[in-house]
């Protein structure tokens, strides 16, 4: 009865398997009290046999349902010695039936009747067989397991079972085996009783499942009342969905929904009724639907929570992203009763992410394409990611995840501190920042990182990340060094401005120039350099500049001067040149002090007009002969004329048109001897230069009229061969005479030493084809001397003993000046040869 | 016997200057010629009266020095007045050594000129009379035969008839005959006379080596 009860038990909770193992045991009891009432009717010794053959069965059902029922009801004992039990209690079972008759006697020899209770039973006589040990063994082994199970539950503290189970089974099995063996080993003759120990022993653990049953009574009346409270909490929990600015959905154990609440049906704008079972799928939208389901059911079935992404439409017809996240929900017993999900709108959320995963791809593409590394900080975690980029530019490792720190110990040591503390401005400011910095290679390179970063933080204000690009600038870095060392070397001032007018850098020369520290000018405007009276229009000027940039000297024609830190001036002449760079443009300047030059220009210029002066006063001095002789003549002829006249009156004898005709060769002599005069002093004038269309014939034979006296002394002929119709050139006639002259006299002094047949000075002009007039003189002297040849044209140089040397320097300073070129030679049968040639007067055509 | 006129001659390459000179001249009462080169000059025969050439130094072709050289070597007589509108000193030093008689620079005092042009005149028409004297005076000696001038330029030595026929190795009576046909070819009476003579056809006496005079 009990053992049906308890199996009813098993039945309705399969999880109550003691309850199984109990009914077990509790039907071997019932067999096992059977079998020995048929020991006890035995009439002969091998009935007895039999039965006892048969016994053992329940005997090995009980013990092993006593073992499992320890094991599973009291969850204790040591494992082993359970199995070990069962094994050594199932071999006597085999024994039992592989030794005849049975494992306890050999043979039984007799049955005695003997009174029992009053009735007659059956007591065996006969020989004991010695593997009845075997199954004794498996009782104490038995006793032992149980005994060690009972003491692990005393100690658990679980006294009241350990008592009842532990103890009864232990003093009853013992008792039960002390009777079977004295009984077998003819000890005490009486029959077998063991099952009655067995009953008290299911009696026992009966009561102590019974007991159980009471407490399951106790807990459900207990859960009932849970039950009411949950309700209560469920009726909240609704209020509290509803309220919730999230849509919420519950789903029952068959995957349809019982529950949406407020929000939820405001939003689709549709009824409970309308969303509830599988309703709510007709606002999904179709090509999401049939992805929505399955990872809904699959996640159902496994029990798993899920999180999913599909367009629900709105009231508004409007199809809107929603990231749906579902849990199974389970009741106070654990017991699974369905889904509960919470919804949210993230249209707006993944259009961002979108447009940010496209920003950031963009900006990854733009990156890699720049030759930029892209690297992102979490600060919280101090974990880093970087782009392959970055690992190719720091050299790290191309796989392995890289710690900030090993990112950072690439930075050179002497920059990791500035770099550091930049970073960690950027971070606290959440800023952005700029920096460059040295890194060191494994291989002891070293490497120039520009880096920018900025700090991004989320909607909590807390920084969060850090995002950073670096870029390789080693070469700019190597080009800005060997511009600053190329700036410094510049024998120049060199200042570099951008286009704000602001000084980006100066070089030592300015520093000197200017009497300015260098810190004091990087940063001002390049304003203070200037005079404050051309200030504003410098301003204008850097405007004009920067609108149309290309190298060029500054304020072309005008005199430039700069203002040095204790405000004086100097002079300067100053080259712009524009200068395209990543910062935009930027203008390098040279200044160059020029007081020193145009100072020296000055001593120069004034020592030409003096060598000039004298030269013009020592052509005059050689031009003695030819000017004496041009003035003395016609005065000479004045009073010669005036004496006569005189005369003729004194003698009564002077005649009207005697006198008339004295009169007028007394004016023409007069007139004369001015020409002469003005002559002078054109050709002594200091200065100026007096340009104009020149005939060189024309010239040359007034040359040739000037020193025709200074030929005549020497006994020089002159002969002319002029070419008609030449084209002028441009220039001052009284410079092409003074070099003509010079030219001419030296050609007679050639001849000194030559016979008077001989002193012949040939002048010649002649059109050349390639736009320049020739003009050669020619004597027929010594010629030029090939250690004179060299030095011919020097200043100060002369081969004659009274010359100042420098006629021939006169000659050449005019020559050039005028854009021509002069060339002396010796020509052929005897005598020098000095051509001089000049470019034919543009525009002029003869 | 009628001496031609005096003469002045104008050689300039200025023409205005030569025109100048020639009213100047004219109006002293110089007859002068004007000439525009020293070759043209030349190429006109001596004028046999006393002559004056004003010459400007400087001149194409031919100078005033050239001129004055020719002159010299051809023994002519003319005096030469230099002018020069620029003068020098060894010029000039040259010109005054050559027998110039004056060398003016110009422009040159008028009165100046024409003193120079006066003396140069005088000094040409003395020229002129020494030179007929000589002539004559080389005229007579010319008549002597020859062993009559060895014994005159002994005597004109101031030797001794006697010493004369030691020198000559002739008798002193020969000497005396000799001496007598000199005298008489010669139209003098003394010694004396026949060293006026000498001097006149400039003919420097004979001064035999360790005689005592």
């Amino acid at each position: 009865m009990l053992a049906f009860l308890q199996f009813i038990v098993w039945w309705k909770d399969r999880a109550a398997r003691a309850n199984l193992v109990f009914a077990v045991g509790a039907v071997a009891v019932a067999v096992f009290a059977g079998l020995e009432l048929a020991l006890m009717r035995a009439e002969t010794p091998a009935q007895f046999d039999t039965a006892t053959r048969w016994i053992h069965v329940p005997a090995w059902v009980l013990i092993v349902s006593i073992v499992a029922f320890v094991r599973l009801y009291l969850n204790a004992g040591r494992r082993w010695l359970a199995w070990t039990v069962v094994a050594v209690r199932t071999l006597a079972l085999i024994l039992n039936f592989a030794i005849s008759p049975n494992i306890n006697y050999r043979k039984v020899t007799a049955l005695r009747q003997m009174p029992f209770l009053g009735e007659p039973v059956s007591v065996p006589v006969g020989v004991p067989n010695p593997w009845m040990l075997v199954a004794q063994f498996s009782l104490l082994l038995l006793v032992i397991f149980v005994l060690d199970a009972t003491i692990t539950v005393w100690r658990r503290g679980n006294r009241r079972q350990a008592l009842v189970v532990g103890g009864s089974i232990v003093l009853l099995v013992i008792l039960a085996s002390a009777q079977a063996v004295a009984m077998t080993w003819g000890i005490m003759a009486t029959p077998l009783t063991v099952s009655l120990f067995y009953l008290i022993l299911v009696a026992a653990m009966a009561y102590e499942l019974s007991y159980d049953l009471i407490r399951a009574a106790r807990l459900n009346r207990r859960l009932q009342a849970s039950e009411a409270t949950l309700r209560e909490s469920e009726q909240r929990f609704r209020i509290v969905a509803d309220a919730a600015p999230v849509l919420i959905w519950m789903s029952g154990v068959d995957k349809l929904c019982t529950f949406f609440n407020k929000r939820w049906l405001e939003f689709t704008g549709r009824s409970l009724e309308q969303e509830m079972g599988n309703g709510w799928a007709e606002g999904v939208y179709s090509n999401d639907l049939q992805q929505c389901l399955q990872t809904y059911t699959e996640a159902f079935d496994a029990r798993k929570p899920f999180v999913m992404q599909y367009r629900l439409r709105r009231n508004d017809g409007e199809y809107r992203w929603i990231s749906d996240e579902g849990v199974p929900r389970y009741n106070p017993e654990r017991k699974f009763v369905g889904y509960i999900g919470s919804c949210v709108d993230v249209t707006e959320l993944l259009r961002q992410q979108k447009a940010l995963h496209q920003f950031e791809e963009r900006v990854a593409l733009a990156a890699e394409a720049a030759h930029l590394g892209v690297w992102e900080l979490n600060i919280a975690t101090n974990r880093i990611w970087i782009s392959d980029k970055v690992r190719e530019l720091f050299q790290l490792p191309q796989q392995d995840e890289i710690s900030y720190v090993e990112f950072v110990q690439r930075v050179h040591p002497a920059d990791r501190a500035a770099r550091d503390q930049i970073t960690q401005t950027a971070i606290r400011s959440q800023s952005s920042y700029e920096t460059e910095y040295r890194i060191v290679l494994p291989d002891g390179r070293i490497r120039w990182i520009g880096g920018r970063g900025r700090c991004l933080s989320e909607g909590d204000g807390k920084s969060t990340r850090l995002l950073g690009v670096s870029m390789d600038i080693t070469k700019r870095k190597q080009a800005e060094e060997l511009f600053e060392l190329a700036t410094e070397a510049s024998p120049s001032g060199t200042v570099l401005v951008d286009h704000q007018g602001r000084i980006i850098l100066v070089n030592a020369h300015i520093e000197e120039l200017f009497g300015y520290a260098r810190d004091e000018l990087i940063g001002k405007a390049v304003d203070v350099l200037v005079p404050e009276r051309f200030a504003h229009g410098h301003a204008a000027h850097r405007a004009n500049f920067f609108a149309a940039p290309e190298a060029r000297a500054m304020g072309a024609g005008r005199e430039l001067f700069a203002r040095r830190k204790d405000g004086s001036e100097f002079p300067v002449e100053i080259g712009l040149n524009p200068i395209q760079t990543p910062h935009g443009l930027v203008v390098l300047a040279n200044v160059v002090d020029i007081s020193a030059r145009l100072a020296a220009e000055e001593v120069a210029r004034r020592s030409r007009e003096q060598v000039e002066l004298l030269s013009r006063v020592s052509l005059l001095g050689e031009m003695t002969a030819s000017l004496a002789h041009e003035l003395n003549q016609p005065l000479a002829a004045i009073v010669n004329n005036a004496t006569a006249a005189m005369q003729y009156l004194e003698q009564g004898k002077l005649k009207p048109e005697q006198l008339q005709d004295i009169l007028n060769d007394v004016v023409a002599d007069g007139r004369r001897a001015c020409d002469v005069m003005h002559n002078v002093r054109g050709a002594i004038k200091k200065g100026s230069v007096i340009r104009g269309q020149i005939n060189l014939n024309d010239v040359i034979k007034s040359v040739a009229h000037m020193v025709q006296a200074d030929a005549a002394a020497q006994s020089c002929k002159m002969e002319l061969h002029l070419t008609q119709d030449l084209p002028a050139v441009e220039g001052d006639p009284t410079q092409i005479q003074q070099v003509l002259i010079n030219l001419v006299l030296n050609a007679f002094d050639a001849m000194r030493d030559a016979p008077p047949s001989r002193r012949v000075v040939d002048i010649a002009t002649n059109s050349n084809g390639d736009g320049t007039i020739g003009v050669a003189v020619r004597d027929y002297g010594s010629g030029i001397s090939e250690t004179t040849r060299e030095r011919l044209f020097e200043q100060f140089f002369s081969t004659k003993d009274d010359g100042l040397g420098m006629g021939l320097a006169i000659v050449r300073s005019i020559i050039e000046a005028h854009g021509g070129t002069v060339t002396a030679e010796n020509a052929k049968g005897g005598g020098a040869r000095f051509c001089f040639r000049l470019p034919i007067s543009e525009g002029v055509t003869q | 016997m009628t001496t031609p006129p005096p003469m002045v001659f104008v050689i300039d390459d200025d023409q205005s200057v030569r025109k100048s000179l020639q009213r100047l001249l004219d109006a002293a009462n110089y007859k002068t010629e004007l000439f525009n080169s020293a070759f043209e000059f030349l190429s006109r025969s001596a004028h046999p009266g006393p002559s004056c050439i004003i010459i400007d130094v400087r001149m194409p072709g031919l100078n005033g020095m050239d001129l004055q050289k020719t002159l010299i070597d051809c023994g002519r007589e003319e005096q030469l007045v230099f002018i020069t509108a620029h003068g020098d000193i060894p010029m000039c030093a040259q010109a005054m050594k050559a027998g110039a008689v004056d060398f003016l620079p110009k422009p040159f005092k008028p009165k100046q000129l024409l003193e120079s042009v006066e003396r140069a005149l005088n000094r040409s028409a003395e020229q002129l009379l020494r030179t007929s004297e000589r002539n004559h005076a080389r005229a007579l000696l010319q008549r002597l035969t020859p062993r009559e001038y060895q014994v005159m330029e002994l005597v004109a030595t101031g030797l001794l008839n006697k010493q004369v026929g030691g020198e000559l190795g002739m008798a002193e009576k020969t000497v005396k005959t000799h001496r007598a046909h000199v005298m008489q070819k010669l139209g003098i009476t003394s010694v004396a006379e026949l060293m006026v003579v000498l001097q006149r056809a400039e003919i420097t006496p004979l001064v035999k080596p360790g005689t005592k005079v």
